[in-house]
């Protein structure tokens, strides 16, 4: 498999949607769109896929998302 | 009501803050300070969360590869909020808002769950006592957070 794992963000009560947008762009590049529709679908849905790869990339992403204070787990693709 | 923090057109961000927000940024190391060890701290918990939840051993490994490089940025962040608040500047550049959005993020995320906001939202407030002097920080910090977000996000310079 290309993409074995995957890194969820978790819906949290005080981090505010717009500081999740910046993470999201900062942290990844996505456009305002992308991490627009990324932010609402934790919002709504209670968690999004944001990133996903190879184990260490994917911790990785992790341990950047968890600097920034947002609640993110890895799980299997 | 001018917002605390506007883009500027150099892309720099204009501080508007008064005597009282500037001397509570300065107590930001009061909640921050010593947060890395025990985790029976809620803060700590918030701060510092599983990566596997459901994999003991994947977690143990997850948590020694990570938490010194965590520790370490969170550390280097607060000593670079804490100079810059200092000097009470006019502007930030984009580097020093990042750096400001992290801190502000985590005083809120570290008080929050000290006051008892847990879980998901929006049920996540309910345990917490909404009239306390803490929840009411972690609101004015997250007017702070929102509008230098906002701000930052707009100057393009963001990254």
């Amino acid at each position: 498999m290309l993409r074995p794992w995957n890194v969820v963000v978790w819906n949290d009560p005080v981090n505010l949607m717009v500081y999740v947008v910046w993470v999201f762009r900062s942290l990844f590049g996505f456009t305002e769109e992308r991490a627009t529709e990324l932010m609402l679908a934790v919002h709504h849905e209670g968690r999004a896929v944001v990133s996903s790869g190879t184990l260490e990339r994917a911790e990785a992403d992790c341990q950047r998302l968890h600097h920034h204070g947002l609640w993110a787990t890895l799980e299997r693709a | 009501v001018t917002p605390p923090f506007r883009v500027e057109r150099s892309g720099r961000i204009e501080t508007t803050l008064d005597d009282a927000s500037w001397s509570i940024l300065g107590t930001m190391p009061d909640y921050l300070a010593g947060l890395d060890g025990d985790r029976s701290d809620p803060a700590v918990a918030r701060l510092y969360p599983p990566g596997h939840p459901d994999d003991e051993e994947a977690e143990r490994r997850f948590r020694s590869l990570v938490t010194p490089g965590l520790r370490h940025a969170r550390s280097k962040d607060l000593e670079a909020f804490v100079a810059v608040v200092a000097g009470r500047p006019d502007s930030l550049s984009a580097a020093e808002a990042s750096v400001w959005l992290r801190v502000l993020g985590e005083a809120r995320l570290a008080i929050a769950a000290r006051a008892g906001v847990v879980g998901e939202a929006p049920d996540g407030w309910d345990e917490a006592e909404p009239e306390s002097p803490e929840i009411a920080l972690v609101h004015f910090l997250g007017y702070l957070q929102g509008s230098l977000a906002a701000a930052l996000l707009g100057s393009g310079e963001w990254r």
